[in-house]
């Protein structure tokens, strides 16, 4: 009798089984292009990226759905859709991308209906051989006129879909946290400035967390945009006396009244300044340093009144030579991209790990490319000397702040192609030749992230691995009124 | 009496009720405006996975009901009555059988302590959520006769507690302790196990990041949306502990007296209720908060009468009350002729700049969507959502929505939809607007929309300006048939004195679709900037008899000035005039 149960039980559970599982027949192939979200069509990819989940167009009626994902050496995963979001298996995707290093992986798109598998015209992802560092840090806030309630600094494992705060305004009080930045993507070493309540920057260097009030009587501000030494003994900051304003179209308008471009002994605890950085007939900001670390380039225009004179305001690439074993600077500025002959304005130079690189943002005018329409990224080859639009990783859209892969082949950066608001961190490959090749969102393993996510990714900066858990004592330190002050000295 | 516990709270709960509806109704609404509740996973998790998330999430699921007439005066009474009932069955272990009565009226004090929280805005009713959890944990956890098995499922619940309902576990477990030793129950001290099993659970959240400061660890502070909670926050608490004395002490009395421990109870009940009332009247922030609440109400469902009629009764008004009453006047087509018939404290009282506070966002929104300003509609529906702490708003997501749609932000306002189509009140709404996204002809079809859109494009003359003056005028000018724009933008002029601007808006856009004709307080103030050229005024909209009148004044003035009694005389014949306004007052601009 129990054997008899049992066994009906068995016949009705395959039963089941059978009736509900799909069919995985293609009985129709149709050169129809399937629609995706995230665009993953003919991306290029690094072998140890996340699964690309996507979704099809809720348009695209179907019984049910599949993707047949082929790799390079005709191995396949399939993979049912779910509401018409495809959820690829992490394991069987690591596998098939170390299997398609330097080639690329097919994906076939397959709908059911009446009974027959129609086929989609089948769409390639490309697999680099060049990996890409695991880690990625980004601000979240949310893309805002002035306020801010809860924000933070979070990294994301891009291998998977791991996402850890690093850091938490609520620890400290519920401030402005901003401009976090790793040493040679050196998780163990990096600073960010706290801002409002329990002002201070904090340097975090392993074990050791020290706040400084980076303020002096000599400087027209705190310390603000950084940019490591790749010694680790000096940071390039600017300094700039910021303003923000409600602009009814662009939502708001950043422009500095004045700025200066400085470095900071971390060792000697000292800010280091030269004339040549710091006129007063010129605002210069956005220091960034070479990879070998005896060229400080920076962005430079000559002071204008602001606000009225902002659409005339154009920031040259300016670089001067820097002395790291004396702490010196030259006595030359040159200039790189002189943006009132392009009737351009350039920002937020970063130069690749390798040294042949600098990519930098372009924008019409101004200052802060982040709500510029028009912002998008250029590349300059610093031995040909020779710039160009990075046509593939730009769009109609914003296109700003960029982050160097450690093998100076991937970058990543924030873009508001999505939406126009909100921005996303977008991966592209730099080929040896410079060329940029199309761009990827960051992958996340829900259908909707990005239209529910409320938050943009701001800053986003690889790192070589995670940030070790110090959050607690950050924050400890951040509401102890101990801050080490600064000495200033002009060379 | 039989029943007596039973009818004790019943008439409580209807009493709250009744209280709620008919004085708080607006409050209620209000409160389940600024927070969103979303049905989906990540919410939940965001949610719940912080100390205290628990209490929160029920809290915000029950408070998405408030916006229904009755229910969230009914949820809010019915948790209240509960918390009362239960701390009721703690103090029958204390207080003798038969003094039914009096337990009950000790079990009210706390009931009355949080009422009066329940009035403060910043207050979350997770609070009271947690409190009604840790006192049914409490009776149930008491219940257990075996003095090992209760220290067994105390030592479980209580610390599991703290990281569902927050630190008022703390609370319910010191209750215990109290309840405890007062009762003398065998091995009574291992209580304080569960007590320091809570205070390591404290430690563990603060020393691993997941709070912030001991002093939400450990407070009711948890529960009060500020920097810093106030002294009031601990009133329910203190009324528990005075409730433990009065019943400790009512233990003494001895057997019978009924009719004397009747009258105890009643002056309990009237120490309860009269505090609480004397409380409430007294509190200026949450009587301003009430205010506020009201304002929305009436801005929000177009009751200007009302907003007007209260004006008029009330003599002491804050700057809100101004902004609210002039839109009111607005839409009704008397801005300008009732503009000084009220004192007006400057032109701040017209459109207050925004204090970054969610309340202000909510109200200031309202306006500027109304007199047709998107930019700044948008602008302050966006931040406000940003300054919520409680997920959102979703009257100012709707505003989110709407906005993007009129500026052809399709995307944008796709995301907004698509959160708003996972809460239960409004799915239905976002749902429907999902028709006009890429569909530029039904969004310019829409009857509220449209007119929008083509208010602030224009023919390519976007109403997009730095300042507010800027954008009215263009507002004005794509949209003549709204009369907001102009009003607003001729009475932001005349309350800044700015003669040379509003005779240049006279000049520019009289006697077309703009401006066809002069109110009286307009045509006054084009008569004082242009005294010298009668001419000028007369050929723009102003009348022979205003310009009489203005002979009239001038004498007036000039014979009066030397008066002492100048101010009051003037006041008496011209006090509604521009003219008075333009000579007397002196506040601030």
């Amino acid at each position: 009798m129990k054997t008899k149960i049992f066994a009906t039980i068995i016949s009705v559970v395959s039963l089941m089984t059978v009736s509900c599982s799909m069919s995985h027949n293609i009985d129709e192939f149709t050169s129809d292009e399937v629609t995706i979200f995230p665009d993953y069509v003919d991306v290029t990819v690094p072998p140890n990226i996340a699964p690309l989940d996507f979704s099809v167009s809720d348009s695209m009626e179907a019984e049910s759905m599949f993707a047949v994902l082929e790799g390079a050496d005709g191995s396949t995963v399939t993979v049912d859709a779910e509401d018409g979001f495809f959820d690829i298996p992490v394991e069987a995707w690591h596998s098939m991308l170390d299997r398609s290093k330097g080639k690329s992986i097919r994906v076939t798109v397959v709908a059911n209906r009446d009974g027959r598998g129609c086929a989609y015209k089948p769409f390639e992802v490309n697999v680099a051989a060049d990996s890409i560092d695991e880690w990625i840090a980004y601000r979240l806030i949310e893309p805002g006129y002035s306020l801010w309630n809860k924000l933070g600094i979070y990294q994301r494992n891009i291998s998977n879909f791991e996402q850890r705060a690093i850091f938490e305004n609520r620890l400290s009080g519920n401030n402005c946290i901003n401009c976090h930045s790793f040493c040679n993507r050196n998780p163990e070493k990096m600073l960010f400035h706290l801002r409002a309540a329990n002002a201070g920057t904090v340097i975090v260097d392993g074990n050791d967390i020290e706040m400084l009030d980076t303020k002096t009587d000599s400087t027209l501000s705190a310390l603000v945009y950084p940019s490591w030494h790749p010694s680790g003994r000096y940071v390039a900051f600017s300094v700039n006396r910021t303003t923000q304003c409600f602009h009814p179209t662009n939502r708001i308008e950043v422009y500095d009244m004045a700025s200066d471009v400085v470095v900071y002994d971390v060792e000697a605890h000292t800010i280091l300044s030269t004339p040549l950085t710091a006129r007063s007939d010129s605002f210069e900001t956005f220091p960034t340093f070479s990879a070998d670390g005896t060229t400080l380039y920076f962005c430079s225009a000559d002071a204008r009144q602001v606000p009225d004179s902002i659409s005339s305001l154009r920031y040259s690439l300016c670089s001067i030579g820097f002395i790291p074993e004396q702490g010196r600077f030259d006595e030359n500025v040159d200039t790189i991209i002189d943006a009132v002959g392009r009737d351009c304005s350039i920002s937020f130079p970063r130069v690749s790990p390798d040294g042949r690189w600098l990519v930098c943002t372009v924008s019409g005018y101004g200052t802060f490319p982040i709500w510029h329409q028009d912002a998008d990224l250029l590349i300059v080859d610093l031995v040909g000397g020779e710039s160009r639009r990075m046509d593939a990783a730009n769009s109609t859209s914003v296109e700003s702040y960029h982050s160097w892969s450690s093998n100076s082949r991937w970058m990543v950066y924030n873009s508001r192609r999505i939406d126009g608001l909100y921005s996303r961190p977008f991966f592209t490959y730099i080929d040896e030749e410079g060329v940029a090749h199309k761009p990827f969102v960051l992958p996340q393993n829900e259908k909707n992230f990005y239209k529910a996510f409320r938050k943009s990714f701001n800053i986003p900066e690889m790192i070589s691995g995670p940030v070790p858990n110090n959050a607690v004592e950050i924050g400890n330190r951040a509401r102890s009124p101990k801050r080490t002050k600064l000495a200033f000295e002009r060379r | 009496m039989k029943h007596s516990g039973k009818i004790f709270w019943f008439v409580v709960f209807a009493a709250i009720l009744l209280y709620l509806q008919m004085e708080c109704c607006d409050s209620l609404t209000y409160l389940e405006q600024m927070q969103l509740f979303l049905f989906t996973s990540d919410y939940a998790s965001e949610v719940i996975k912080q100390p205290s998330g628990m209490a929160v999430y029920v809290s915000r699921f029950l408070t998405q009901f408030f916006c229904l007439p009755w229910i969230g005066a009914a949820i809010v009474a019915a948790l209240l009555t509960l918390v009362g009932v239960l701390f009721q069955q703690v103090l029958k272990s204390i207080v003798k059988p038969g003094n039914v009565l009096l337990s009950a009226s000790f079990a009210l004090l706390p009931v009355c302590g949080l009422l009066y929280l329940h009035h403060d805005f910043n207050y979350s009713m997770a609070g009271t959520v947690a409190l009604a959890v840790a006192l049914c944990a409490l009776c149930v956890i008491e219940a257990v006769r075996n003095p090992y098995v209760r220290f067994a499922v105390a030592i479980v619940v209580w610390p599991d507690l703290y990281m569902l309902i927050g630190p008022v576990a703390m609370a319910g477990v010191l209750l215990q302790l109290a309840v405890e030793l007062i009762r003398r129950r065998p091995m009574w001290y291992l209580m304080f196990l569960p007590m320091l099993a809570v205070s390591g659970m404290a430690v563990w959240c603060v020393s691993s990041g997941m709070l912030a400061e001991w002093r939400t660890a450990l407070s009711a502070d948890m529960y009060y949306d500020s920097m810093v909670g106030p002294m009031k926050l601990l009133f329910p608490y203190c009324a528990i502990v005075l409730s433990l004395l009065l019943a400790l002490g009512s233990a003494k009395l001895p057997d019978g007296h009924a009719k004397l421990k009747t009258l105890m109870a009643m002056l309990v009940v009237v120490l309860g209720v009269g505090v609480f009332i004397g409380l409430e009247a007294t509190d200026d922030a949450d009587r301003a908060m009430r205010s506020s609440a009201k304002n929305y109400h009436r801005l929000t469902n177009g009751l200007w009468d009302a907003i007007i009629y209260d004006f008029e009764k009330s003599d002491q008004h804050t700057i809100e009350d101004y902004n609210v009453l002039h839109i009111a006047l607005a839409e009704k087509g008397k801005l300008h002729s009732n503009l000084f018939a009220y004192h007006q404290p400057g032109v701040h009282a017209l459109i207050a700049p925004w204090d970054n506070s969610l309340s202000a966002a909510m109200y200031l929104s309202e306006i500027y969507y109304r007199i047709g300003d998107i930019v700044w509609t948008q602008k302050l529906a966006f931040e406000g959502t940003v300054a919520s702490t409680a997920g959102g708003s979703a009257q100012l997501l709707k505003r989110l929505v709407d906005t993007n749609i009129i500026c052809g932000e399709y995307r944008v306002a796709e995301k907004y939809i698509y959160i708003l189509e996972h809460t239960l009140m409004y799915s239905d709404w976002a749902h429907e607007r999902r028709r006009l996204l890429d569909n530029d002809s039904a969004v310019e079809a829409d009857a509220d929309l449209g007119v929008h859109r083509r208010a602030y494009r224009g023919n390519g003359n976007y109403a997009e300006a730095l300042d507010i003056t800027g954008i009215l005028e263009r507002l004005a000018q794509n949209n003549p048939t709204n009369r907001l724009p102009i009003d607003y933008l001729t009475a932001f002029y005349m309350l800044t004195k700015d003669s040379a601007n509003f005779t240049r808006i006279v000049e520019k856009y009289y006697g077309t679709e703009v401006l066809p004709s002069l109110s009286p307080q307009l045509q006054q103030a084009i008569v004082a900037a242009n005294r010298f050229d009668f001419g000028f005024c007369l050929s723009h909209g102003v009348s022979e008899s205003t310009i009489n009148q203005f002979r009239s004044v001038s004498l007036f003035v000039e014979v009066n000035q030397v008066d002492s009694k100048f101010d009051e005389l003037f006041y008496d014949r011209y006090g509604d005039t521009y003219w008075y306004y333009l000579t007397i007052n002196s506040d601030e601009q």
